[in-house]
């Protein structure tokens, strides 16, 4: 059992089910495309690595600029379409993007990936071994959080929450809608894209496998079942979903078995949250 | 060679139709997005191939199929009537929104299908293995597998568009315009939902089997199964199921006849662009049931 990887993997989850959290707790649109950002924001950070030699903090960067520029699509539809409507457009981009990565081979090398992403280069230091990469990660998380802890007292949140409650009631008192959803999606997709890069330069390998739907599901239910709308929920959720692999492996079965236990064990809390604590552990918001 | 691709196309829209119509009588009638839909369609096939595998030893093996695809379909309605009661049910009485409800469908699906896989492992599986070709000429060959879904998927829609011609039907529509009145119109609105979720959980299940005999199959195809008919009933329009055939037949065409020019892998692109575009154009169109502003 390796500690230091269940961290950083931890800190990665983290991030995700935070920006999730500020696209579907805070505003209220279910979104199931995250995994679709989390593996752009991978891709592009290792494209520019490999393909152009860049500084790992420069490819950051331009996958950043890359996620906001995709991100754009996704506050359309949220300024286009309501509820299911969303939700379903949100379903067809993420399946778009991994037959993107899966089937654009010259690109992304298809179903056998990229591998040896080259490390990363901190004034003129490699990072290597998997304790430096938690530090760089938990550095990351740490802004991500703090970020997050300072923006629940702004009161855009408090605007973001008003569109989630009663967006006709918000577009009354004259708040910009579009706008508000832009900003939403555009900082969910930069943290997206760090903790993407962070997965490729960990793995130095990544394959659209990572990326698929079923990333996306398994996000949105880390934080149905830490609950939206606050920190701790998410948190909660995302560590949650990490550790529980290593309880189960106490379970004497083979880890395929193990996987499908985990699932199971997941997919019942996730009902028997929805059913009877609609708004997830420690979430203040009802999802609906 | 054309005649080929259509022939192909036609049998591949009959599968997705099945699937998509029962999605359609489902979403219709509970206003559930029913995502374990696709857990139905593999429970079906994995049922028929236990109930098979045990069957075999003390029947003969036509009689033994026969039973293990009864009974199976039997199990998937008995599961989906579980479903209904212990978690679509007791959410429709709080009147939650439909996407909290799709959510307890996600997680519905993904306990069934991690059961699959739990015990029988995520291997493929496949009932048959027979392949012989039926007929062939200069337009198109066929196959027996194929020739079995042609004609037992038409059959179902056949008996699909008599059922939609029945009393039934009529009920079903009044519930999914609007539950509270139907219900004081007289009409059982827990039946309709049962009826409902009984036929298309064995039009689902019927179609499960009927790719069992052609392809071997994983537990994890569910979910690509479910968002292809939903596609399907969205593209066509929610409210109807004349719709949701003619949009399985377009589906089919594009996603058969998209394979000449690119890589097959990128048909499912094209299918889920079609879906964006229709949801951003023709959204209007395509709600079911207009709401009220403040209802919501």
């Amino acid at each position: 059992m390796n500690w230091l990887h269940i961290l950083f993997m931890c800190e990665i989850y983290v991030i995700l089910a935070l920006s999730a959290n500020l696209v579907s707790g805070y505003t209220g649109l279910l979104s199931f495309a995250n995994a679709a950002f989390y593996g752009l924001g991978a891709y592009m950070t290792t494209l520019m690595m490999k393909n152009f030699g860049l500084n790992y903090f420069l490819a950051l960067l331009l996958a950043i600029v890359f996620n906001v520029l995709v991100s754009f699509i996704i506050t359309y539809f949220s300024v286009r379409l309501k509820d299911l409507y969303f939700t379903l457009a949100t379903i067809a981009f993420q399946v778009i993007a991994f037959t993107a990565l899966y089937n654009w081979e010259k690109v992304t090398g298809g179903s056998y990936g990229i591998s040896a992403i080259p490390a990363v280069r901190l004034f003129g230091f490699q990072l290597n071994g998997t304790g430096q990469y938690t530090i760089l990660g938990g550095a990351f998380a740490l802004v991500v959080i703090s970020f997050f802890v300072f923006f629940q007292r702004t009161p855009f949140v408090r605007l973001l929450e008003c569109i989630r409650d009663r967006e006709l009631g918000a577009a009354s008192l004259g708040k910009n809608i579009p706008y508000c959803k832009f900003i939403c999606n555009s900082v969910a997709a930069v943290f997206i894209a760090i903790a993407g890069s962070l997965f490729a330069v960990y793995n130095s390998f990544i394959d659209p496998t990572s990326f698929t739907l079923s990333e996306s599901i398994l996000i949105v239910n880390m934080i149905l079942i830490g609950g939206t709308g606050n920190l701790i929920g998410p948190i909660f959720g995302a560590c949650f979903y990490v550790m529980l692999p290593e309880v189960t492996r106490l379970i004497p079965i083979s880890s395929a078995k193990g996987a499908s236990l985990q699932m199971i064990i997941y997919s019942v809390i996730l009902i028997l949250v929805v059913r009877f604590k609609p708004n997830g552990l420690f979430g203040k918001f009802k999802f609906q | 060679m054309l005649t080929q691709i259509l022939l192909n196309s036609i049998i591949s829209a009959v599968l997705l139709a099945l699937v998509a119509l029962g999605f359609n009588l489902i979403f219709n009638a509970t206003k559930v997005f029913h995502l374990a839909h696709g857990a139905m369609y593999v429970s079906a096939l994995y049922a028929t191939f236990g109930f098979r595998t045990l069957l075999t030893k003390v029947v003969p093996h036509g009689l033994s199929t026969v039973i293990s695809i009864v009974l199976s379909l039997v199990l998937i309605s008995v599961l989906v009537i579980v479903v209904e009661c212990l978690i679509y049910r007791p959410l429709y009485r709080k009147n939650v929104n439909p996407t909290i409800s799709m959510i307890s469908s996600l997680g519905v699906y993904l306990f069934v299908i991690n059961l699959i896989a739990f015990f029988f492992g995520t291997e493929s599986v496949s009932l048959s293995n027979s392949y012989r070709i039926v007929t062939s000429n200069d337009y198109f060959k066929l196959t027996n597998v194929e020739f079995m879904h042609l004609l037992s998927g038409i059959g179902l829609i056949v008996l699909v568009i008599i059922f939609s011609k029945t009393r039934f039907y009529t009920h079903l529509r009044a519930v999914a315009d609007n539950y509270s009145v139907a219900e004081k119109f007289g009409i059982n609105v827990q039946r309709t939902r049962f009826m409902a979720l009984i036929a298309g959980t064995v039009l689902v299940g019927a179609v499960g089997i009927m790719r069992g005999y052609e392809i071997a199959l994983d537990p994890n195809v569910g979910l690509t199964i479910t968002l292809a008919a939903a596609v399907a009933v969205i593209i066509g329009g929610v409210n109807s199921l004349t719709g949701t055939l003619v949009a399985c037949f377009v589906i089919a065409l594009i996603e058969n006849f998209s394979v000449k020019i690119l890589t097959a892998q990128w048909k499912d692109m094209l299918t889920y662009t079609l879906m964006i575009g229709v949801l951003v154009f023709y959204q209007q169109g395509l709600i079911s049931v207009k709401q009220r502003v403040d209802a919501r």
